[in-house]
């Protein structure tokens, strides 16, 4: 237990203890979900809206109310702090690229024969999109310590592939890879409350 | 004295070097429930009573009574709040809690490292 590689991985092991809620998971799973229903409803902008300003506050919202009062409240070190910055500014940089290509590419759609001349085009962006959402998601996996969101990657960059080649619909694979993130960020918070029931502080 | 009469007095010199620097080990840290929350807080910031019961596993009353010794001897601190209507107690280890355990560590390093000497 006291070796230096010991504790390390003792720190890491609490350090994933907080992300075992399925909190992102689900947060994650429906935006996407929300993000294919709105662009099929012709709601983009309500769309990029939720997913730019209502993710984060949804994340610490739901962190308060079912991770801390299960798993208990706990600040890491200096040194995962800044680890955390580190990956949280990769992930910015990949959202701000992710969030432009969605409004030019909802532009796009919207411009009588304009912007987008050719389907195409369309089509390059959409697989682009695709790509840069599971890069977003396996930078998140990376920087939690688990395989879960690199998996998730590769759901959405499965699905942006078939989408290309078959020819569906932006919205349409958005949707099916967001369900499947969605179910899967339930069994995930399924399994964690089953493990973590409400705990009060009790003999102090 | 013979080579081999070298050899086992170098491992009388380790053993009892081992021996005398366990004698002096810090035995409130040597106690392993004491050992495993010193661990768990040396790796982190801060956490409340709830999550080092979790990583632990100890009873609410197990971890209270070691807390409160590991306290006592300033080496670790408790600070009480309240986080709506519920209590919460976050604790962290003191700059004395982190040398003893820093302390305790190179002891026992040394210790296991005269014990491999000895041995091989």
């Amino acid at each position: 237990m006291n070796t230096t590689a010991e504790l390390k991985a003792l720190e890491e092991r609490a350090y994933k203890r907080t992300w075992e809620d399925g909190v992102l998971d689900i947060i994650i799973g429906a935006g996407l979900t929300l993000l294919g229903v709105l662009f099929r409803t012709e709601l983009a902008g309500l769309a990029g809206m939720f997913v730019a300003v209502l993710m984060m506050p949804l994340w610490a919202l739901g962190k308060k109310l079912i991770t801390v009062p299960r798993l208990g409240y706990v600040e890491f070190g200096a040194e995962r702090k800044a680890r955390e910055r580190g990956w949280t500014k990769q992930l910015l940089v990949l959202g701000t690229m992710t969030f432009v290509l969605a409004v030019g590419l909802y532009v796009a759609i919207r411009s009588d024969g304009g912007v987008a001349e050719s389907l195409a085009d369309l089509r390059i962006g959409y697989l682009l999109m695709g790509v840069l959402i599971a890069l977003g998601l396996a930078v998140a996996g990376m920087m939690i310590g688990t395989g879960r969101f690199v998996g998730y990657a590769g759901i959405v960059l499965t699905a942006t592939g078939v989408g290309y080649v078959t020819g569906v619909e932006l919205e349409d694979y958005l949707l099916a890879a967001g369900l499947v993130i969605l179910a899967c960020g339930f069994v995930v918070l399924a399994r964690f409350l089953h493990r973590y029931p409400v705990t009060r502080e009790g003999g102090r | 004295m013979t080579r081999e009469g070298d050899a086992s007095g170098a491992v009388e010199d380790d053993t009892s070097a081992a021996a005398e620097q366990l004698v002096g080990l810090d035995r409130l840290l040597h106690e392993p429930a004491r050992l495993a929350i010193v661990s768990c807080l040396y790796v982190i910031e801060k956490a409340d009573f709830v999550f080092l019961q979790n990583q632990t596993g100890f009873t609410a009353g197990n971890l209270s009574s070691h807390v409160s010794k590991l306290e006592d001897a300033g080496y670790v601190g408790v600070e009480k709040r309240f986080v709506g209507k519920r209590p919460q107690t976050l604790l962290t280890l003191t700059g004395a809690g982190r040398a003893a355990f820093d302390d305790y560590r190179s002891t026992m390093r040394s210790v296991l490292d005269g014990v491999d000497a000895a041995t091989n």
